[in-house]
């Protein structure tokens, strides 16, 4: 009876150091070898052969054998939902064991006989079925630690797709190259998503001006057939970007694209979209700088056009104003002494404003100083500004002007109204006469035009008043007109400082006044000439 | 960068040196696999993989990789990575291979650490 109570003893605590064992083990090949080790330590065998198959339709494969020679008893095995163990009458073999395993897979084991040629005794077989449940329980250890390792690699290809994702969100962000951004956006899904190829293409209508693929060319046919293939589209400026992934990759094969590839897929679509708006926008507010700093440029140039002083005339007193609504304004005003000792009074407003007023502007100033500079009749003048302005602008854009050429002394002044408004000659007793003489605005009609001019005095205490229907056409909060409330005319009947530039400074207050917070929607100009 | 897989191998101080270039997905884990056996068959546990020329990979490519990881552990062997660019540095280490195998900036590096 000790002795029994000793032997089992010894078992159990054996059996506790193999279970120890059999635990730390990673792979059923190891699983078989500790497990052969425990079955002939304990129960003192010749051989132990062990097989395993993954399921009930799989072949047999051997893990383990213990001894040399080749015994094939796979016969014996019967693949049944229980633990089935068999003695068999044969030379070497003596049981025939087959374990069915929670993951439907079996364990075929072949015993030997015992070294001493007994017989299994009871013991050994209660021995047996102990060892059996080890196995089992140990093997289930093993799918455990396969299945963790599973959920930590998916959990970890989890955590790569999201930071990817944002990784490449910012990498995008960073404006690259179009044809460089669309391939890294494509690389990336491709690996995240274990797709074996992928392609990129651009089409404007049917023309395909852009095409990528990974890792190289391949027959589009695939496209086509759709298996094993997703996509995504989107259209930006005219142009179809299209996305393709192929075959996603398994360890056993070519397996189908699921949901979260699709979303992946869609995800990397709509960063791309979203980083080629941003670089659009990003262009297009460079453009807009560079236009900006040219409109400047251009503004800067056409002040040039503006005299800074006029000239001093005896006898006289002089003041003008301009004040441009954009950084190039289209109107214009000078007084240019003549070598003869006349001076030539221009004011003139470019239908439109912005650098093609701007450059209409700059087109008459030159073409004045070219022709004031030799022998000319005020209408023929007139008729080739016509002409030179016609050609130079298109067909929505015209000049109106007002000139006149004053001699100083005698005070005769010839003027030629070409479409500008009224402008004031406000005689010494505050009667006023319009002079209105004149023809079209410059630049309206490509034929000859019969301009004429109006020749007329300014005496002493005579005033002129030049402007641009900016000063008359100032509106206020109700938008009312400047002119049509307050009355330029009857202001200049009125205001009679005693120098030019008060009346000018007076002028402004008015306007201002008048229009109070409402910005001005048209450059404001006037020249003002008074005869002492 | 290269797209399409395509491997080279020398042993060197008694280290595998495997170069690869392009897409390391199934097809190139599989490579790099067989590469790997031939050598650990016959007794080499020292392997350094140079992936200068290899910017993407996929997870069916990491477990290849995981796999021979594993199996240098159990003998005692070791895996270094070696030019690795940024982005699949960080593949890399997320997915967690920097846990049981190393990494160093060249192949010299790499065998000097494994010598």
């Amino acid at each position: 009876m000790q002795d029994l109570i000793d032997r089992l003893s010894f078992q159990v605590h054996s059996i506790q150091e193999e279970f120890e064992s059999l635990s730390r083990v990673n792979n059923i090949r190891e699983l078989a070898k500790q497990f052969m080790h425990i079955l002939r330590g304990n129960l003192l065998l010749t051989d132990v052969i062990i097989y395993h198959k993954a399921s009930a339709q799989k072949p047999w494969q051997e893990l383990y054998r213990g001894n040399n020679g080749s015994i094939d008893h796979l016969c014996h095995f019967r693949e049944d939902k229980a633990l089935r163990i068999r003695h068999i009458d044969d030379a070497r073999i003596k049981i025939c064991i087959t374990q069915p395993m929670i993951d439907q897979s079996f364990f075929g084991i072949l015993l030997g006989r015992k070294l001493d040629r007994s017989e299994f005794t009871d013991v050994d077989k209660i021995s047996l079925q102990i060892f059996l449940q080890l196995l089992d329980n140990s093997y289930q250890s093993i799918l455990m630690r396969r299945k963790e390792k599973e959920l930590i690699f998916s959990l970890n290809h989890r955590v790569l797709q999201l930071n990817s994702l944002i990784d490449t969100g910012i990498e995008l962000a960073k404006l690259q190259e179009g044809a460089t951004l669309l391939n890294l956006a494509l690389e990336r899904v491709l690996a995240l998503t274990n797709a074996s190829k992928a392609m990129f293409r651009v089409k404007n209508g049917r023309l395909v001006t852009e095409k990528f693929y990974y890792p190289a060319p391949f027959k589009t046919k695939f496209i086509e057939n759709g298996r094993h293939c997703i996509s995504t589209e989107f259209k930006f400026m005219e142009q179809k970007y299209s996305f393709y992934l192929f075959e996603k990759e398994s360890r056993k094969g070519v397996v189908p694209f699921d949901a979260t590839d699709q979303l992946l897929l869609d995800a990397f679509a709509r960063q791309i979209h979203v980083s080629l708006e941003n670089r659009y926008l990003y262009e297009q507010s460079l453009e807009m700088q560079r236009i900006d700093q040219e409109i400047s440029v251009a503004g800067a140039i056409q002040k040039k056009l503006i005299p800074e002083h006029l000239p001093l005339i005896e006898g006289y007193d002089m003041a003008g104003i301009n004040i441009p609504t954009k950084h190039v304004g289209g109107d214009y005003y000078d007084c240019i002494p003549l070598q003869d000792g006349r001076y030539a009074l221009i004011i003139a407003d470019v239908s439109g404003k912005g650098i093609s007023a701007g450059l209409l502007v700059s087109t008459l100033q030159a073409s004045l100083h070219a022709y004031l500079d030799g022998s000319f009749e005020l209408p023929n003048l007139a008729q080739t500004l016509n002409k030179v302005i016609y050609n130079a602008a298109t067909i929505d854009k015209y000049i109106t002007a007002f000139l006149a050429i004053l001699e100083p002394q005698s005070g005769e002044l010839e003027s030629l109204n070409a479409g500008h408004n009224p402008i004031y000659l406000i005689r010494k007793n505050n009667k006023i006469e319009e002079l209105k003489t004149g023809g079209i605005p410059f630049g309206m009609m490509g034929v000859p035009f019969p301009y004429e001019s109006l020749r007329t005095k300014m005496n002493p205490g005579d005033r002129l008043l030049l402007y641009t229907d900016g000063v008359s056409e100032a509106m206020n909060e109700n938008e009312e007109e400047y002119d049509d409330v307050i009355s330029l005319s009857q202001f200049s009947k009125k205001t009679n400082p005693p120098g030019a530039k008060d009346f000018i400074r007076m002028l402004m207050d008015d306007i201002n006044r008048f229009t109070g917070n409402i910005p001005l929607t048209d450059d404001i100009t006037a020249l003002y000439l008074s005869r002492k | 960068m290269e797209s399409e897989f395509k491997l080279a191998s020398e042993v060197n101080n008694n280290c595998l040196i495997i170069h690869t270039s392009g897409y390391i997905n199934n097809e190139g884990g599989e490579k790099i696999a067989d590469v790997f056996h031939h050598h650990f068959e016959n007794g080499i546990n020292k392997i350094v993989v140079n992936l200068e020329k290899s910017n993407v990979v996929n997870s069916i490519g990491i477990s290849f990789l995981i796999e021979i990881i594993e199996k240098l552990n159990e003998v005692g062997g070791k895996m270094v990575f070696t030019n690795l660019e940024p982005a699949i540095e960080k593949t890399l280490t997320i997915m967690g291979l920097f846990n049981f195998a190393g990494k160093e900036a060249t192949v010299n590096d790499a065998i000097k650490t494994l010598s």
